[in-house]
């Protein structure tokens, strides 16, 4: 039985912010990219009225927003002479005043999260960073529920392991 | 290819992710989205949510659509053909979406340009004298006109998206109030969420945008930066 279809509600999409933009910085690695990501996301959805089925607002919109994503990088990919944004320039971090060492760690992890290989990394944004279970990431990603499992839990090794020993290199596979 | 879901974690690999998980965890509770970003998007999401003959175009101005026709058609014979270009809501929107390619490359020059241009206008490399760094290009249509925006950021991680709206300039009078400089007219105005810079050179309407927290004033240097 096929589930019905229903309307994308526009007034509802702000209170997914926080969590397409964790998954965007965990995409990217960088803040202002992340930025960049989340607004282009939000620009294509709203741009005219989403009709969708099977998946919540957040599987919709983390699946737009992770085409949006590698439709950039292949752009980006493409271009002879990619212009990479200095560290200096990442936008200022608003948590970094009250809690700079939860900051900074914070942005050690994602950064470790988005040099994760391709698979690993996807699963892991999907489950722990945007909060899918794991059935709504194997659809999205279009993997069987266990293989999403063990990837979020290699994923999880693998990101402990170069947090803890930062000269580590992240393997593929088994790592 | 390896086949990650093979072979079964070690106890140490268990107790990796184990500790893996938690970092994710702490990492994910201490960040949020800043506060720009939820503004630039509530102001994305009240600009689609317009009336229902806009967002429904096709079937409520169906009905219209020969009418409104002829007299377009009326007003071009009689105007000389001069299209009025989209309103100047959208140009500031495009200016604040994200870029779609990498920042133009520096051609140099004094005042030092970067490679990209609409008509005469070259857009400017502010780094060197202004701290403003060319980050990224999108180039927009708009009501049959292309708007093309250079991004910029500051040290302090700010951003900035000058936007030049090709063809003639716009028939839409800026909001905001007058500020002279240099024999220019700039129409400033501001909000919380940003500040917007309007004026008109050789021909075109240019704008910059940025968040409320780059100062006016800088916005007016820069647009008055131009060689003009």
């Amino acid at each position: 039985m096929t589930a019905p279809e229903r309307t994308l509600d526009p007034q509802r999409l702000g209170d997914h912010i926080d969590r397409l933009y964790r998954a965007a910085w965990a995409l990217s690695g960088s803040r202002a990219d992340a930025e960049d990501l989340v607004q282009e996301t939000f620009a294509l959805v709203l741009a005219k009225p989403r009709r969708i089925r099977n998946q919540d607002d957040v599987g919709y919109l983390l699946r737009v927003l992770r085409n949006t994503f590698i439709s950039s990088r292949r752009a980006a990919a493409a271009r002879v002479a990619p212009v990479a944004l200095d560290d200096k320039l990442e936008p200022p971090d608003p948590s970094a005043a009250s809690r700079p060492e939860k900051a900074a760690e914070a942005r050690e992890v994602f950064a470790v999260i988005a040099r994760l290989p391709e698979i690993f990394r996807d699963a892991l944004v999907a489950v722990d960073v945007a909060g899918l279970s794991y059935a709504e990431a194997a659809e999205l990603l279009d993997a069987k529920e266990a293989t999403i499992t063990s990837r979020v839990f290699r994923a999880r090794a693998q990101v402990a392991r170069r947090m803890e020993s930062p000269s580590a290199s992240v393997k593929e596979g088994r790592g | 290819m390896h086949d990650e879901g093979d072979t079964p974690l070690t106890e140490e690999e268990l107790a990796l992710a184990r500790r893996g998980e938690a970092l994710i965890a702490d990492a994910v509770a201490d960040s949020a989205a800043p506060q720009s970003l939820r503004e630039s998007i509530e102001r994305e999401r009240a600009r689609t949510r317009a009336p229902l003959w806009r967002r429904h175009g096709w079937i409520l101005a169906a009905a219209g659509t020969a009418a409104a026709a002829v007299a377009a058609f009326a007003l071009v014979l009689v105007s000389g053909g001069n299209d009025a270009g989209p309103p100047l809501d959208e140009v500031y929107a495009a200016a604040e979406r994200a870029p779609t390619e990498g920042a133009p490359a520096v051609a140099g020059g004094d005042p030092p340009v970067l490679e990209a241009r609409v008509g005469a206008i070259e857009f400017p490399d502010w780094q060197e004298k202004f701290g403003w760094k060319a980050v990224g290009r999108r180039d927009t249509e708009l009501a049959g006109r292309r708007v093309t925006t250079v991004y910029y950021r500051n040290p302090d991680g700010a951003r900035l998206g000058y936007a030049v709206v090709g063809g003639d300039a716009l028939d839409e009078g800026p909001p905001g109030r007058h500020v002279e400089l240099n024999g220019m007219t700039y129409k400033v105005s501001r909000s919380d969420a940003r500040t917007i810079v309007t004026w008109e050179q050789q021909g075109h309407t240019c704008a910059i945008v940025a968040s409320s927290q780059v100062p006016m004033s800088s916005l007016v240097d820069l647009a008055a930066s131009r060689d003009v």
